[in-house]
């Protein structure tokens, strides 16, 4: 197992490097550049240029990459442009937001859909399954901006129960749970559609466990229909959902940007978007490297998981 | 060395209690005559700081009627850095403003600059400007005292306008001192002199840069003062002067700034003032609804106009216009007559009411606020088909059905702006339709801000970019367009005549000569009509009806922040 794991870490370095090399080309390739004719600035061109010499962007291509990546093997991912605070500390500060927005989605995703596909399958072709099915078919069609801004209208504007946007509070102290408030709307916006998604192959999965021999023989002994559905083909059907959930974490990470920008909140998708718009390179190529890290680890998770709850599943 | 005392908030609550809360109080403050001040009177001294301006329409404040507390302020963007040598954009601006000041500042009121740092403003009259005028004289006022204790000095100031001139500071400011000012030397404690290489009219205007303290900046080479943490936000590295402290980053885009109670115009009668981002203007204005921010900057796409129980409208001009570059290095706009035609064919009144926003259309270049600004600049381009037509027609056009050809050509022009900003989409879109009417078909082209800047600071592919520009309420703001080596002179515009009025403007000090000369200016240009100005920009300011004395106004601009040591909210 620990020989499996260290040759996928293994594998995934180049990927990785390859993954840097493609963007660092294409953010290089747009048009525009970093150094703005500030509106402050009196001096015009002889500053740009100044400035463009001090950050080193008229060195060729080539040279700036491995000046970047040769800095990133020894742990230092540049300053931003923008703010001139240091890259990896502009991630981390933005990482608790990103992480517990991912974290409470992925949960609320799994739970509400494993819930709604399970009965959707007991039910098979009753009002109750196609109730599910339609509210699926809505789910994945609803973009989550929209979802969002529905949220906000309804919870923050005419019911006044939950707040606009942000992390949590600004003024006050709050306590620890304080910022809970906070996370109940972006979560909801942002899990939707996965949910959607997930409740038609957890009712397919269902469906199929549900036809096997051996819900047929739990069936025949006299178990009772919630212990058959429950642990007998619950538990064989989710063993496919495992790797399905890893592969979907990349979404949450990505997913996350309109929700983020939607709700005002300060997490990694906005900073990624955000540093493209200003053309702020080091972070541009820090956040990459920070997603492409997470989805390496998120699909290796994933394949470790799977074959620790499904022996069939053989690691070699 | 010695930290900053604040009253501890005794609000231990969730969110959500808070927001409930809140919204109780407003409900409550809502059921009052609105013309009643909320929960308190307003009976505290009437704050007075001497050498600033007071009494006029934009400087006289309301006595304090609670001290504490805080208040939220929304920007639409994230922190970019707390360094007022760097610049940036607005949040830079925003936050530097409060936290560090310099010598003179400028007067709502009337745009001339008043005592802020200095004991006084130096004038030829009062000996501070030698007869040449190029000496300038600042006495200091005593007592001051940095954020963390040191005392404010005259070093401070040579400090700051030495490092200034470093080039690899990275300042945007540096090749302005460098051409500007020859030296600058403490004659005592208090008293710091500028030599300057020429009489510069505008340079208690625009060369007032936001004083630095020397001993925490002096042993960090020039190089790594944009990495230090005096730039990025440090509460013992961020040290000013001025009414509020940095105190710390809430989070990525949330920090905030502590009363300094030593501040030399009296402690402010808030606690704390805190930003935070936003994002857009359509969710900060929610926030602003549901109590979440206080300060937020509206647009046209708000759904309220006028005030109301909970929210102050604030409309007034600032110093953004919007502007139309012409692309006079290339056919068919390298041709006067036909961007003369394309002027008649505008109704600028009707595109600035298109746009939504409360702007002033001018006729000339100058800010309305500026002394030098003129009603009767010509030519001013009244919407005038007729005369258009004639136009082209000198230009060797010819109308032909629905639209002019020569030389086998039609005219048409390729109009460029950034998207997102809905204002200039909307203007585009009229431009279209207006010049439609003359029979010249226009492409409106979109592309985000950074390639869209791009594309016209490079001189690059466009016929018409329609862009706004920020101004300097000296008229010697019009060197940056129209001087041959202007700043903002992106369209290569280059006139003898007017680099000469430029350099003979910013020579003399007497306002009348100045007028007349910048009068001339303007009358050139616009028959030359490299740029063409639109409006000058309206701007709307929501404030939650629980802060008082806010005033924002043109020339303090987004710095209405001028007088927050005087803001309060009611307790």
């Amino acid at each position: 197992m620990t020989r499996y794991i260290t040759w996928r870490l293994l594998q995934s370095v180049p990927l990785v490097f390859g993954i840097t090399v493609i963007v660092f080309l294409l953010v290089n390739a747009i048009p525009g550049s970093p150094i703005r004719n500030d509106s402050a600035s009196r001096g015009g061109a002889v500053d740009v240029e100044r400035t463009r010499e001090l950050l080193g962007l008229d060195d060729p291509l080539f040279t700036r990459y491995f000046t970047w990546i040769g800095n990133v093997l020894t742990g230092d991912l540049g300053n931003s442009y923008v703010t001139h605070r240091p890259v990896l500390e502009e991630i981390t500060t933005r990482l608790p937001s990103t992480l517990s927005l991912a974290a409470a989605s992925l949960l609320l995703a799994l739970v509400l859909s494993v819930v709604l596909g399970v009965i959707a399958a007991v039910r098979a072709n009753s009002i109750v399954d196609h109730s599910v099915g339609v509210v699926s078919v809505i789910g994945i069609s609803m973009p989550s901006f929209w979802l969002g801004l529905i949220l906000i209208m309804i919870f923050s504007v005419e019911l006044n129960v939950l707040p606009v946007g942000g992390d949590g509070p600004v003024t006050g102290e709050g306590g620890p749970f304080a910022s809970l408030p906070y996370l109940i709307l972006p979560t909801i916006a942002a899990a939707l559609s996965q949910v959607a998604a997930w409740t038609r192959f957890v009712r397919g999965q269902m469906l199929e466990a549900l036809s096997c021999d051996y819900v047929r023989t739990a069936r025949a002994k006299g178990l009772p229909e919630w212990v058959v559905v429950g642990k007998h083909a619950l538990r064989n059907s989710m063993l496919p959902m495992v790797t399905l959930v890893g592969l979907s974490l990349p979404n949450f990470f990505s997913g996350a940007l309109l929700v983020e920008v939607i709700f005002a909140r300060a997490g990694i998708g906005r900073l990624a978007y955000d540093s493209a718009v200003a053309r702020d390179y080091p972070v541009v190529m820090g956040t990459v490297l920070f997603a492409s890290v997470m989805v390496v680890i998120g699909n290796l998770l994933a394949d470790v998981v799977s074959s620790v709850v499904d022996p069939r599943v053989r690691v070699s | 060395m010695r930290t900053l005392s604040i009253a501890p908030s005794r609000q231990s609550r969730s969110a959500r209690w808070a927001v409930a809360l809140l919204l109780g109080a407003l409900v409550t403050a809502g059921c009052t005559d609105s013309n009643d001040p909320p929960n308190n009177s307003a009976n505290g001294p009437v704050p007075v700081c001497e050498g600033f301006p007071s009494g006029g329409d934009a400087t006289t404040l309301e006595p304090i009627g609670h001290t504490g507390g805080e208040i939220v302020d929304s920007h639409p963007a994230d922190v970019e850095t707390f360094n007022p040598l760097l610049g940036g954009f607005e949040v830079w601006e925003w936050s530097t403003a409060l936290i560090f000041d310099r010598l003179v500042e400028l007067n709502p009121d009337d745009g001339l600059p008043f005592a802020n740092l200095a004991e006084e403003v130096p004038t030829t009259k009062n000996g501070g400007v030698s007869p040449d005028e190029t000496e300038y004289t600042f006495k200091l006022r005593s007592g001051i005292t940095w954020h963390d204790g040191e005392p404010f000095s005259a070093a401070d100031v040579v400090f700051t306008y030495d490092i200034l001139r470093e080039a690899d500071l990275g300042s945007p400011f540096t090749a302005e001192v460098v051409d500007r000012i020859q030296s600058v030397e403490a004659v005592d404690d208090l008293t710091v002199k500028f030599k300057l290489t020429k009489p510069v009219a505008s340079f208690l205007t625009t060369n007032m840069y936001r004083i630095v303290p020397e001993h925490i900046l002096a042993d960090v080479p020039p190089a790594e003062i944009v990495e230090s943490a005096f730039t990025t936000g440090d509460p013992s590295a961020t040290i000013g002067t001025g009414p509020f402290a940095f105190e710390e980053r809430r989070s990525a885009d949330v920090f905030s700034l502590a009363a300094n109670p030593d501040y030399f115009c009296g402690a402010p009668a808030l606690d704390r003032y805190i930003f935070r981002a936003s994002q857009d203007f359509t969710g900060g204005y929610l926030l602003l609804q549901n109590g979440e921010v206080d300060v937020h900057s509206l647009d046209s796409s708000a759904p309220i106009t006028e005030s109301n129980d909970q929210i102050n409208i604030y409309n007034y001009e600032s110093i953004f216009s919007t502007n139309l570059l012409f692309n006079i290095q290339r056919a068919p706009l390298d041709d006067q007559r036909v961007r003369q035609a394309l002027m008649y064919a505008m109704d600028r009144e009707a595109l600035a009411t298109a746009t939504g926003g409360t702007s002033r259309v001018v006729d000339g270049a100058l800010h309305p606020a500026s002394f030098a600004f003129s009603e009767d600049v010509t030519p001013a381009y009244r919407p005038d088909l007729d005369r258009a037509k004639e136009l082209l027609e000198e230009a060797g056009w010819q109308q032909d059905g629905d639209s002019w050809t020569r030389d086998g050509e039609t005219l048409e022009v390729d109009l460029w702006t950034n998207s997102g900003n809905l204002p200039r989409e909307d203007a585009a879109a009229a431009l279209q339709q207006q010049w439609g009417a003359l029979g010249v078909k226009v492409n409106v082209n979109t592309e985000d801000i950074t390639t869209f800047q791009q594309r016209y600071e490079e001189g690059g592919d466009y016929d018409v970019s329609l862009l706004g520009f920020i101004h300097f309420f000296d008229p010697d703001d019009l060197n940056q367009y129209y001087s041959s080596t202007g700043a903002r002179n992106y369209v290569g515009y280059s006139n003898p005549e007017v680099d000469r009025l430029l350099a003979e403007g910013l020579a003399t000090t007497d306002i009348a000569e100045r007028t007349e000369i910048y009068g001339q200016i303007e009358s050139i240009v616009m028959e030359d009509l490299p740029i063409a100005f639109l409006w000058y920009n309206g701007n709307t300011k929501g404030v939650s009806t629980r802060v008082h004395n806010v005033l924002p106004n043109a020339v303090a601009m987004e710095l209405n922040r001028w007088n927050a040591w005087s803001w309060w909210v009611d307790g």
